[in-house]
């Protein structure tokens, strides 16, 4: 079969990147994210043409690999803004163990008031933070890991689309808030948005990424009873 | 801001290759670090971590590795699609819950957004003069 060769995958990924750059130039928009647009196109095409998605990613997951040396490569911005970093140390970590915590309950809880049971909520408990980061916690604490590592995609692919603006919204501005926010909230998805629109921004939501991972791995499992037996009293039954 | 990175650009004239090269020494560092501390951490965040504190104390310049990274980070966006496009693997089990789920994945995304936002307005960029 054709499209299990690696350069199928890898040709079909760059072209609808391509396309997907040059509508976001063209309309710069932030609906228009090129991450966005590229996935729903790939897919609109792998349904049609009947492709598995086994097949596509024979040659995706060597543009996946990437992302790995990707990651280690944000020490640059980080490194670039260390004043700022060493200046703003406090409020980074104290903003982003808010977040964290916040991301935590509010994902748990509207789960469960809307309909979901106990293990849906623990599958989107760590839905905010990098994949990798998120799979282990959901494994650790009884959640479904593959349906985790889709939520986490779409939460940041959502986050990367209007996170900024959503913060915006609310009349906060400053570089350093919006980073935080959307690295905290969507992880490396969002990081790659802002890394592009701004390298303090970027390097804030590098860091917000990793640290939100860390509290989060570290904070989860204690919370997870407490949150639980909230839950019991604000929906019994 | 986009003057600000073309300055980037320009004093990182450093060997792309050689790069690329200080990036995989560190993802494979950081990795090792995961697998004997089972810190559930995954290597490609320790290597960060480890890179940061190598570059801040001198130990490898930042010109060695700033053109890798900047080829790397300027399309960070294109290495998630893959893994992205795996979502469509899913469809079905968020459908068939896709109140909670879609509900969820909103409301906490624009609470951390805000809250984590709203707290570093309060603690951060004062002392920098960070207006913006």
């Amino acid at each position: 079969m054709l499209t299990r060769e690696i350069w199928f995958g890898l040709l079909v990924t760059l072209a609808v990147w391509d396309g997907a750059q040059r509508l976001n130039r063209k309309w710069p928009t932030p609906l228009l994210n090129p991450v966005m647009i590229a996935m729903a196109v790939i897919i609109g095409l792998l349904l049609l043409f009947r492709v598995p998605y086994e097949n596509y990613n024979v040659g995706g997951k060597w543009l996946s690999f990437l992302l790995g040396p990707c990651v280690v490569a944000l020490a640059v911005p980080l490194v670039r803004q260390l004043e700022k970093v060493k200046a703003n140390l406090g409020g980074i970590v104290v903003s982003v163990a808010f977040g964290s915590v916040v991301g935590i309950v509010s994902a748990m809880l509207i789960t469960l008031l809307l309909g979901g049971d106990r293990q849906l909520a623990l599958t989107l408990a760590p839905k905010s933070v990098t994949t990798p980061i998120a799979i282990a916690i959901a494994n650790q604490i009884g959640g479904l890991p593959d349906l985790t590592a889709a939520i986490v995609v779409i939460t940041g692919v959502i986050g990367g689309m209007l996170g900024p603006e959503a913060i915006r919204m609310l009349g906060l501005r400053g570089r350093i808030p919006v980073g935080l926010g959307v690295g905290a909230a969507s992880h490396g998805i969002g990081t790659a948005r802002v890394i592009r629109d701004d390298p303090l921004t970027g390097a804030m939501s590098g860091i917000a990424m990793t640290l939100n991972g860390l509290i989060t791995a570290v904070i989860l499992p204690p919370l997870l009873p407490l949150i639980l037996h909230l839950a019991a009293h604000l929906h019994p039954g | 801001m986009k003057s600000e990175r073309s300055q980037h650009s320009l004093q990182a004239m450093g060997d792309i290759s050689r790069g690329f090269l200080i990036l995989l020494v560190f993802l494979a560092l950081g990795e090792l670090l995961t697998r004997y501390t089972h810190i559930p951490v995954p290597g490609n965040v320790n290597g960060m971590w480890l890179l940061a504190v190598a570059m801040a104390t001198r130990f490898v310049k930042i010109e060695w590795v700033a053109s890798a990274a900047d080829v790397l980070l300027s399309r960070m966006g294109l290495f998630f699609v893959p893994p992205g496009v795996g979502v469509m693997l899913y469809f079905d089990r968020i459908a068939s819950n896709w109140m909670p789920i879609v509900g969820a994945m909103l409301g906490s995304l624009l609470l951390v957004l805000w809250g984590t936002a709203a707290i570093a307005r309060l603690t951060t960029g004062l002392a920098a003069g960070e207006g913006r």
